[in-house]
Protein backbone atom coordinates (compact mmCIF):
# COMPACT_ATOMS: atom_id res chain seq x y z
CA UNK A 1 0.00 0.00 0.00
CA UNK A 2 1.25 3.45 -1.14
CA UNK A 3 0.24 6.94 -1.16
CA UNK A 4 2.82 7.29 -4.35
CA UNK A 5 0.73 7.28 -7.51
CA UNK A 6 2.65 9.27 -10.15
CA UNK A 7 2.63 8.20 -13.58
CA UNK A 8 5.86 7.94 -15.43
CA UNK A 9 4.38 9.73 -18.10
CA UNK A 10 3.24 12.16 -16.63
CA UNK A 11 5.89 12.81 -14.01
CA UNK A 12 7.97 13.34 -17.16
CA UNK A 13 5.82 15.74 -18.44
CA UNK A 14 5.88 17.94 -15.56
CA UNK A 15 9.75 17.55 -14.94
CA UNK A 16 9.88 18.85 -18.58
CA UNK A 17 7.30 21.88 -17.81
CA UNK A 18 8.86 22.54 -14.74
CA UNK A 19 12.27 22.64 -15.91
CA UNK A 20 11.48 24.96 -18.89
CA UNK A 21 9.24 27.44 -17.04
CA UNK A 22 12.53 27.77 -14.68
CA UNK A 23 15.02 28.71 -17.63
CA UNK A 24 11.94 31.28 -18.62
CA UNK A 25 12.37 32.36 -15.59
CA UNK A 26 15.79 32.62 -15.13
CA UNK A 27 16.10 33.84 -18.32
CA UNK A 28 13.36 36.86 -17.14
CA UNK A 29 15.13 37.46 -13.69
CA UNK A 30 18.45 38.02 -15.66
CA UNK A 31 17.00 40.73 -17.06
CA UNK A 32 15.84 42.65 -14.39
CA UNK A 33 17.69 46.01 -13.15
CA UNK A 34 16.35 46.23 -9.26
CA UNK A 35 19.85 47.96 -8.33
CA UNK A 36 17.76 51.14 -6.44
CA UNK A 37 17.85 50.78 -2.31
CA UNK A 38 14.03 52.28 -2.14
CA UNK A 39 11.48 53.74 -4.23
CA UNK A 40 10.58 56.98 -2.03
CA UNK A 41 12.24 59.96 -2.09
CA UNK A 42 14.36 61.18 -0.10
CA UNK A 43 17.34 63.41 1.37
CA UNK A 44 20.66 62.61 3.08
CA UNK A 45 19.97 65.49 5.75
CA UNK A 46 23.28 64.03 7.96
CA UNK A 47 25.79 62.05 8.04
CA UNK A 48 28.47 60.98 11.27
CA UNK A 49 30.93 58.91 9.55
CA UNK A 50 29.20 55.85 7.90
CA UNK A 51 25.93 56.76 9.24
CA UNK A 52 23.59 58.51 7.23
CA UNK A 53 20.25 59.95 8.60
CA UNK A 54 17.67 60.25 5.51
CA UNK A 55 14.59 62.59 5.46
CA UNK A 56 11.80 61.11 3.60
CA UNK A 57 9.24 63.93 1.22
CA UNK A 58 6.09 64.52 2.53
CA UNK A 59 3.19 63.06 0.83
CA UNK A 60 0.35 64.39 2.14
CA UNK A 61 -0.46 67.26 4.58
CA UNK A 62 1.57 67.26 7.85
CA UNK A 63 -0.33 65.45 10.42
CA UNK A 64 1.24 67.43 12.85
CA UNK A 65 3.04 64.60 14.98
CA UNK A 66 6.98 64.75 16.21
CA UNK A 67 9.14 63.58 13.90
CA UNK A 68 9.58 59.80 13.52
CA UNK A 69 12.76 58.20 13.11
CA UNK A 70 13.35 55.08 12.51
CA UNK A 71 15.93 52.82 13.66
CA UNK A 72 16.83 49.85 11.73
CA UNK A 73 18.57 46.55 12.63
CA UNK A 74 22.86 46.28 12.28
CA UNK A 75 22.15 43.04 10.40
CA UNK A 76 20.26 43.89 7.15
CA UNK A 77 19.78 46.80 4.97
CA UNK A 78 17.22 49.48 5.75
CA UNK A 79 15.41 49.47 2.37
CA UNK A 80 13.01 46.69 3.28
CA UNK A 81 11.34 49.23 4.78
CA UNK A 82 10.35 51.07 1.57
CA UNK A 83 11.13 47.96 -0.90
CA UNK A 84 8.59 49.09 -3.64
CA UNK A 85 5.61 51.25 -3.98
CA UNK A 86 3.51 48.64 -2.97
CA UNK A 87 5.33 47.03 -0.58
CA UNK A 88 6.68 50.24 1.75
CA UNK A 89 5.61 50.97 5.32
CA UNK A 90 7.17 54.09 4.86
CA UNK A 91 5.41 54.55 1.97
CA UNK A 92 2.25 54.12 4.64
CA UNK A 93 3.63 56.28 7.27
CA UNK A 94 3.68 59.20 5.17
CA UNK A 95 0.98 59.24 3.58
CA UNK A 96 -0.46 59.52 6.45
CA UNK A 97 1.13 62.78 7.54
CA UNK A 98 4.07 61.33 9.27
CA UNK A 99 8.04 63.26 8.97
CA UNK A 100 9.93 60.49 8.21
CA UNK A 101 13.62 59.84 9.00
CA UNK A 102 15.69 56.71 9.03
CA UNK A 103 19.00 55.83 10.03
CA UNK A 104 21.08 54.15 7.99
CA UNK A 105 24.22 52.17 9.34
CA UNK A 106 25.80 52.07 6.00
CA UNK A 107 28.30 49.60 5.64
CA UNK A 108 30.66 48.52 8.29
CA UNK A 109 34.75 47.74 6.95
CA UNK A 110 38.23 46.70 8.20
CA UNK A 111 38.47 50.44 9.92
CA UNK A 112 34.99 49.75 12.00
CA UNK A 113 36.41 46.62 13.80
CA UNK A 114 36.40 48.37 17.03
CA UNK A 115 33.39 50.30 16.97
CA UNK A 116 31.49 49.11 20.21
CA UNK A 117 27.52 49.03 20.68
CA UNK A 118 28.04 51.95 22.14
CA UNK A 119 28.32 53.79 19.14
CA UNK A 120 25.34 52.65 17.45
CA UNK A 121 22.98 52.75 20.59
CA UNK A 122 24.25 55.95 21.43
CA UNK A 123 26.76 57.83 19.56
CA UNK A 124 25.22 57.41 15.67
CA UNK A 125 22.08 57.06 17.47
CA UNK A 126 21.80 59.73 19.51
CA UNK A 127 23.03 62.51 17.53
CA UNK A 128 20.90 61.36 14.60
CA UNK A 129 17.97 62.08 16.98
CA UNK A 130 19.52 65.08 18.07
CA UNK A 131 20.09 66.29 14.90
CA UNK A 132 16.10 65.57 14.16
CA UNK A 133 15.45 67.78 17.21
CA UNK A 134 17.22 70.66 16.66
CA UNK A 135 16.59 70.88 12.88
CA UNK A 136 12.52 70.18 13.63
CA UNK A 137 12.65 72.59 16.99
CA UNK A 138 11.15 69.68 19.08
CA UNK A 139 12.22 68.33 22.19
CA UNK A 140 11.70 64.93 21.28
CA UNK A 141 10.97 62.87 18.63
CA UNK A 142 8.55 59.64 17.80
CA UNK A 143 11.41 56.33 17.70
CA UNK A 144 10.11 53.48 15.84
CA UNK A 145 13.01 50.66 15.88
CA UNK A 146 12.86 47.51 14.38
CA UNK A 147 14.00 44.28 14.84
CA UNK A 148 17.37 44.60 16.42
CA UNK A 149 17.03 48.28 15.80
CA UNK A 150 13.94 47.92 18.24
CA UNK A 151 16.60 46.42 20.67
CA UNK A 152 19.18 49.02 20.08
CA UNK A 153 16.06 51.65 20.69
CA UNK A 154 14.88 50.09 23.68
CA UNK A 155 18.26 50.81 25.35
CA UNK A 156 19.02 54.56 23.74
CA UNK A 157 15.30 55.33 25.29
CA UNK A 158 16.51 53.63 28.70
CA UNK A 159 19.10 56.09 28.52
CA UNK A 160 18.10 59.21 27.23
CA UNK A 161 14.24 58.97 27.70
CA UNK A 162 14.32 62.63 27.53
CA UNK A 163 14.68 62.48 23.99
CA UNK A 164 11.89 59.69 23.20
CA UNK A 165 8.60 60.82 23.15
CA UNK A 166 6.88 57.83 21.87
CA UNK A 167 8.27 54.65 21.42
CA UNK A 168 7.61 52.01 18.78
CA UNK A 169 9.37 48.47 18.44
CA UNK A 170 8.88 46.59 15.93
CA UNK A 171 9.70 42.82 15.43
CA UNK A 172 11.85 43.77 18.67
CA UNK A 173 14.00 40.94 20.49
CA UNK A 174 13.98 41.30 24.49
CA UNK A 175 14.04 38.06 26.00
CA UNK A 176 16.88 36.51 23.94
CA UNK A 177 16.61 33.11 25.59
CA UNK A 178 12.89 31.57 25.06
CA UNK A 179 13.07 27.51 24.58
CA UNK A 180 11.22 28.12 20.50
CA UNK A 181 14.09 30.77 19.38
CA UNK A 182 16.40 28.54 17.82
CA UNK A 183 18.56 31.13 16.87
CA UNK A 184 19.12 31.67 20.40
CA UNK A 185 20.08 28.41 21.23
CA UNK A 186 22.76 28.36 18.57
CA UNK A 187 24.05 31.43 18.97
CA UNK A 188 24.64 30.73 23.37
CA UNK A 189 27.46 28.00 22.43
CA UNK A 190 28.90 30.24 19.85
CA UNK A 191 32.62 31.12 20.86
CA UNK A 192 31.95 34.92 19.95
CA UNK A 193 35.12 36.67 20.90
CA UNK A 194 37.63 34.08 19.11
CA UNK A 195 35.41 34.64 16.60
CA UNK A 196 36.07 38.28 16.64
CA UNK A 197 39.60 38.29 17.16
CA UNK A 198 40.13 35.24 14.16
CA UNK A 199 37.97 37.49 12.08
CA UNK A 200 37.51 41.27 12.83
CA UNK A 201 34.42 42.01 11.37
CA UNK A 202 31.78 39.55 11.05
CA UNK A 203 31.01 38.73 7.29
CA UNK A 204 27.18 39.31 6.90
CA UNK A 205 27.43 36.18 4.32
CA UNK A 206 27.99 34.43 7.34
CA UNK A 207 24.87 35.56 9.40
CA UNK A 208 22.34 35.12 6.13
CA UNK A 209 23.78 31.70 6.23
CA UNK A 210 22.97 31.51 9.66
CA UNK A 211 19.15 32.68 9.09
CA UNK A 212 18.59 30.84 6.06
CA UNK A 213 20.11 27.51 7.79
CA UNK A 214 17.25 28.17 10.30
CA UNK A 215 14.94 26.83 7.59
CA UNK A 216 16.76 25.14 5.11
CA UNK A 217 14.67 23.72 2.81
CA UNK A 218 11.61 26.09 3.19
CA UNK A 219 14.70 28.44 2.30
CA UNK A 220 16.15 27.16 -0.21
CA UNK A 221 14.48 24.06 -2.45
CA UNK A 222 11.31 25.05 -1.71
CA UNK A 223 11.73 28.74 -2.11
CA UNK A 224 13.69 27.90 -5.67
CA UNK A 225 11.37 25.61 -7.04
CA UNK A 226 8.18 28.14 -6.58
CA UNK A 227 9.60 30.34 -8.99
CA UNK A 228 8.52 28.17 -11.79
CA UNK A 229 4.98 29.70 -10.43
CA UNK A 230 6.04 32.86 -11.67
CA UNK A 231 7.55 32.57 -14.60
CA UNK A 232 4.58 33.93 -16.48
CA UNK A 233 4.30 36.70 -13.86
CA UNK A 234 6.73 40.00 -14.35
CA UNK A 235 5.83 41.89 -11.33
CA UNK A 236 6.12 38.84 -9.06
CA UNK A 237 9.17 37.77 -10.56
CA UNK A 238 10.48 41.26 -10.03
CA UNK A 239 9.18 41.17 -6.52
CA UNK A 240 10.95 37.74 -5.86
CA UNK A 241 14.41 39.57 -6.59
CA UNK A 242 14.07 42.38 -4.68
CA UNK A 243 13.58 40.22 -2.18
CA UNK A 244 16.60 38.00 -2.59
CA UNK A 245 18.98 41.10 -2.98
CA UNK A 246 17.34 42.40 0.06
CA UNK A 247 17.83 39.31 1.65
CA UNK A 248 21.61 38.68 0.80
CA UNK A 249 22.47 42.22 0.80
CA UNK A 250 23.74 42.05 4.61
CA UNK A 251 26.47 44.29 5.78
CA UNK A 252 29.27 42.71 7.43
CA UNK A 253 29.47 43.73 11.49
CA UNK A 254 31.97 45.23 13.30
CA UNK A 255 33.33 42.86 15.12
CA UNK A 256 33.63 44.44 18.91
CA UNK A 257 29.63 45.70 18.22
CA UNK A 258 28.58 42.18 17.18
CA UNK A 259 30.49 40.65 20.49
CA UNK A 260 28.59 42.66 22.78
CA UNK A 261 25.52 42.18 21.30
CA UNK A 262 25.25 38.50 21.27
CA UNK A 263 27.26 38.18 24.58
CA UNK A 264 25.22 40.74 26.46
CA UNK A 265 21.69 40.05 24.78
CA UNK A 266 22.03 36.12 23.46
CA UNK A 267 24.16 34.41 26.08
CA UNK A 268 23.58 36.41 29.15
CA UNK A 269 20.42 37.77 28.27
CA UNK A 270 21.14 41.14 30.26
CA UNK A 271 18.22 43.30 29.08
CA UNK A 272 15.72 40.52 30.75
CA UNK A 273 18.37 39.66 33.95
CA UNK A 274 19.59 43.06 34.52
CA UNK A 275 23.02 44.05 34.67
CA UNK A 276 23.13 45.49 31.22
CA UNK A 277 25.73 48.15 30.71
CA UNK A 278 26.45 50.61 27.39
CA UNK A 279 29.15 53.22 27.53
CA UNK A 280 29.69 53.32 30.96
CA UNK A 281 25.90 53.88 31.76
CA UNK A 282 23.49 51.13 32.81
CA UNK A 283 20.62 50.29 30.71
CA UNK A 284 17.72 49.81 32.72
CA UNK A 285 14.37 49.89 31.26
CA UNK A 286 12.13 50.50 34.06
CA UNK A 287 13.05 54.40 32.81
CA UNK A 288 11.36 53.95 30.02
CA UNK A 289 8.39 55.90 30.88
CA UNK A 290 6.81 56.94 27.54
CA UNK A 291 3.81 55.34 25.53
CA UNK A 292 4.82 52.45 24.10
CA UNK A 293 3.62 50.33 21.09
CA UNK A 294 5.03 46.94 20.97
CA UNK A 295 3.90 45.22 17.32
CA UNK A 296 5.02 41.64 16.79
CA UNK A 297 4.37 38.75 13.96
CA UNK A 298 2.53 35.89 15.60
CA UNK A 299 4.47 33.18 13.17
CA UNK A 300 7.89 35.14 13.46
CA UNK A 301 10.68 32.35 13.37
CA UNK A 302 13.42 35.15 14.12
CA UNK A 303 12.13 36.57 17.09
CA UNK A 304 9.09 34.32 18.30
CA UNK A 305 6.44 36.54 20.21
CA UNK A 306 7.76 34.50 23.63
CA UNK A 307 10.96 36.84 22.66
CA UNK A 308 9.61 40.10 22.35
CA UNK A 309 5.90 40.14 24.39
CA UNK A 310 7.94 39.77 28.10
CA UNK A 311 8.34 43.75 26.91
CA UNK A 312 5.47 44.28 28.71
CA UNK A 313 6.51 43.71 32.24
CA UNK A 314 9.95 45.09 31.86
CA UNK A 315 9.46 48.93 31.28
CA UNK A 316 8.14 51.78 33.74
CA UNK A 317 5.63 52.95 30.90
CA UNK A 318 2.51 53.04 31.94
CA UNK A 319 0.88 53.15 28.27
CA UNK A 320 1.82 50.07 26.50
CA UNK A 321 0.08 48.22 24.11
CA UNK A 322 0.96 45.28 21.80
CA UNK A 323 -0.45 44.12 18.75
CA UNK A 324 -0.24 41.26 16.86
CA UNK A 325 0.55 40.42 13.31
CA UNK A 326 -0.99 37.65 11.75
CA UNK A 327 2.35 36.78 9.83
CA UNK A 328 6.02 36.34 9.18
CA UNK A 329 9.06 38.49 10.21
CA UNK A 330 9.34 39.47 6.28
CA UNK A 331 5.80 39.18 6.22
CA UNK A 332 5.32 42.02 8.42
CA UNK A 333 7.36 44.52 6.46
CA UNK A 334 6.16 43.50 2.71
CA UNK A 335 3.09 41.21 2.76
CA UNK A 336 -0.51 43.02 1.55
CA UNK A 337 -2.13 42.65 4.50
CA UNK A 338 0.96 44.28 6.59
CA UNK A 339 0.56 47.57 4.12
CA UNK A 340 -3.27 47.70 4.85
CA UNK A 341 -3.03 47.38 8.61
CA UNK A 342 0.58 48.70 10.13
CA UNK A 343 1.21 52.05 8.53
CA UNK A 344 -2.93 52.84 10.05
CA UNK A 345 -1.76 50.70 13.42
CA UNK A 346 1.23 53.22 13.82
CA UNK A 347 0.11 56.37 12.71
CA UNK A 348 -3.18 55.94 14.78
CA UNK A 349 -1.31 55.34 17.97
CA UNK A 350 1.25 57.83 17.49
CA UNK A 351 -1.55 60.54 16.95
CA UNK A 352 -3.69 59.39 20.13
CA UNK A 353 0.06 60.28 21.94
CA UNK B 1 74.56 21.06 13.63
CA UNK B 2 71.13 20.82 14.00
CA UNK B 3 70.57 17.25 14.93
CA UNK B 4 73.34 17.89 18.02
CA UNK B 5 70.80 21.15 18.74
CA UNK B 6 67.96 18.98 18.56
CA UNK B 7 69.89 16.35 20.95
CA UNK B 8 70.59 18.23 23.18
CA UNK B 9 67.33 20.50 23.51
CA UNK B 10 65.90 17.01 24.14
CA UNK B 11 67.73 16.52 27.18
CA UNK B 12 67.38 19.64 28.00
CA UNK B 13 63.97 18.84 28.37
CA UNK B 14 64.48 15.44 29.96
CA UNK B 15 66.34 17.01 32.98
CA UNK B 16 63.30 19.83 33.32
CA UNK B 17 60.99 16.76 32.94
CA UNK B 18 62.69 15.33 35.21
CA UNK B 19 63.62 17.95 37.94
CA UNK B 20 59.03 17.97 38.20
CA UNK B 21 59.25 14.07 39.32
CA UNK B 22 59.66 13.94 42.97
CA UNK B 23 56.93 15.77 43.65
CA UNK B 24 54.83 14.53 41.12
CA UNK B 25 51.97 12.35 41.79
CA UNK B 26 52.23 8.44 40.46
CA UNK B 27 50.38 9.42 37.48
CA UNK B 28 52.15 12.57 36.41
CA UNK B 29 55.42 10.50 36.77
CA UNK B 30 54.28 8.13 34.69
CA UNK B 31 53.01 10.97 32.06
CA UNK B 32 56.24 12.63 32.18
CA UNK B 33 58.46 9.24 31.82
CA UNK B 34 56.48 8.35 28.99
CA UNK B 35 56.49 11.27 27.28
CA UNK B 36 60.19 11.21 27.33
CA UNK B 37 60.02 7.77 25.59
CA UNK B 38 57.35 8.86 23.15
CA UNK B 39 60.36 11.59 22.01
CA UNK B 40 63.16 9.46 22.15
CA UNK B 41 61.26 6.45 20.22
CA UNK B 42 60.22 9.16 17.45
CA UNK B 43 62.59 8.90 14.40
CA UNK B 44 65.47 11.10 14.30
CA UNK B 45 63.94 12.98 11.20
CA UNK B 46 60.74 14.18 12.87
CA UNK B 47 62.80 15.78 15.32
CA UNK B 48 65.66 17.45 13.60
CA UNK B 49 62.47 18.75 11.04
CA UNK B 50 59.81 19.68 13.42
CA UNK B 51 56.85 20.68 11.10
CA UNK B 52 57.06 24.88 10.65
CA UNK B 53 55.02 26.50 12.97
CA UNK B 54 52.83 27.89 10.36
CA UNK B 55 51.97 24.62 8.76
CA UNK B 56 51.85 22.86 12.35
CA UNK B 57 48.76 26.09 12.39
CA UNK B 58 47.62 25.07 9.19
CA UNK B 59 47.56 21.12 10.34
CA UNK B 60 45.59 21.99 13.55
CA UNK B 61 42.90 24.34 12.03
CA UNK B 62 42.65 21.51 9.44
CA UNK B 63 42.45 18.97 12.18
CA UNK B 64 39.80 20.55 13.86
CA UNK B 65 38.07 21.33 11.26
CA UNK B 66 37.79 17.58 9.98
CA UNK B 67 36.51 16.72 13.70
CA UNK B 68 33.81 19.34 13.39
CA UNK B 69 32.84 18.48 10.41
CA UNK B 70 32.61 14.78 11.43
CA UNK B 71 30.97 15.33 14.23
CA UNK B 72 28.60 17.76 12.51
CA UNK B 73 28.17 15.22 9.41
CA UNK B 74 26.92 12.79 12.36
CA UNK B 75 23.60 15.12 13.31
CA UNK B 76 23.27 15.77 9.58
CA UNK B 77 23.08 12.23 8.69
CA UNK B 78 20.55 11.36 11.31
CA UNK B 79 18.83 14.60 10.25
CA UNK B 80 18.28 12.86 7.01
CA UNK B 81 17.96 9.30 8.12
CA UNK B 82 14.60 10.83 10.25
CA UNK B 83 13.49 12.63 7.45
CA UNK B 84 13.48 10.04 5.20
CA UNK B 85 11.61 7.82 7.40
CA UNK B 86 8.83 10.08 7.73
CA UNK B 87 8.54 10.49 4.64
CA UNK B 88 8.38 6.65 3.58
CA UNK B 89 6.36 6.61 6.50
CA UNK B 90 3.71 9.14 5.26
CA UNK B 91 4.25 7.56 1.56
CA UNK B 92 3.27 4.04 2.98
CA UNK B 93 0.67 4.75 5.37
CA UNK B 94 -2.42 2.96 5.63
CA UNK B 95 -4.44 6.10 6.57
CA UNK B 96 -7.50 6.03 4.16
CA UNK B 97 -7.47 9.58 5.33
CA UNK B 98 -4.31 10.99 3.21
CA UNK B 99 -4.62 11.37 -0.33
CA UNK B 100 -2.25 10.29 -3.02
CA UNK B 101 0.63 11.84 -4.04
CA UNK B 102 -0.16 11.90 -8.30
CA UNK B 103 2.84 14.61 -8.82
CA UNK B 104 6.60 15.44 -8.55
CA UNK B 105 5.46 18.60 -7.20
CA UNK B 106 3.27 17.11 -4.37
CA UNK B 107 6.10 15.06 -3.86
CA UNK B 108 8.44 17.82 -3.16
CA UNK B 109 6.22 19.14 -0.72
CA UNK B 110 6.08 16.24 1.34
CA UNK B 111 10.49 15.74 1.03
CA UNK B 112 10.33 19.63 1.85
CA UNK B 113 7.82 19.23 5.09
CA UNK B 114 9.00 16.16 6.56
CA UNK B 115 12.87 17.02 5.95
CA UNK B 116 11.60 20.65 7.98
CA UNK B 117 10.21 18.46 10.94
CA UNK B 118 13.22 16.40 11.20
CA UNK B 119 15.51 19.57 10.62
CA UNK B 120 13.64 20.99 13.53
CA UNK B 121 13.16 18.35 15.97
CA UNK B 122 17.22 17.81 15.78
CA UNK B 123 18.01 21.60 15.65
CA UNK B 124 16.63 22.84 18.94
CA UNK B 125 18.74 19.90 20.86
CA UNK B 126 21.93 20.46 22.61
CA UNK B 127 24.54 18.32 20.29
CA UNK B 128 23.13 19.92 17.59
CA UNK B 129 24.05 23.17 18.62
CA UNK B 130 26.88 22.55 20.19
CA UNK B 131 28.31 20.74 16.99
CA UNK B 132 27.48 23.53 15.02
CA UNK B 133 29.24 25.81 16.85
CA UNK B 134 32.56 23.62 17.04
CA UNK B 135 31.95 23.68 12.86
CA UNK B 136 31.97 27.35 13.25
CA UNK B 137 34.73 27.95 15.42
CA UNK B 138 36.41 25.21 13.18
CA UNK B 139 35.75 27.24 9.92
CA UNK B 140 36.74 30.63 11.26
CA UNK B 141 40.36 29.35 12.40
CA UNK B 142 41.07 28.02 9.00
CA UNK B 143 39.73 31.04 7.64
CA UNK B 144 42.21 33.27 10.04
CA UNK B 145 45.00 30.76 9.04
CA UNK B 146 44.26 30.99 5.32
CA UNK B 147 44.66 34.83 6.12
CA UNK B 148 47.80 34.81 7.85
CA UNK B 149 45.72 36.18 10.96
CA UNK B 150 47.01 32.94 12.75
CA UNK B 151 50.77 31.84 12.43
Amino acid sequence: MTRLAIDPARAAAEMTEFCGRLAAAAQRLAGLDLRAEGCSARDAVFRIEKTVLWRYRGQAADAGLPPLVICYALVNRPYMMDLQPDRSLIRGLLARGLDVYLVDWGYPDAGDRGLALDDYANRYLGTCIDHVRSARSVAAVNLLGVCQGGTLSLCHTAQHPERVQNLVTMVTPVDFQTDDNLLSKWVRKVDVDHMVEMLGNVPGALLNAAFISLMPLRQSAQKYAGIADIADDPEALANFLRMERWIHDSPDQAGRAFAEFIRWFFQENRLVRGGLVIGGQPVDLRRIACPLLNIYATQDHLVPPSATLPLAGLTGSRDYSAFGFDGGHIGIYVSRRAQELLPGTIAQWLGRH
Amino acid sequence: MPWMTAWIDLQRQWVEAAARVPGASNDAMHAIFADRYRQLFTPEFARIAPVPDPLRASAAALTRWQAAMQRFGLQVAAIANDAAQRLTGLLLSDDAGLPPVTSLRQLHELWIECGEAAYAAAAHGDEFAEAQAELLGAWVELQAVARGARP
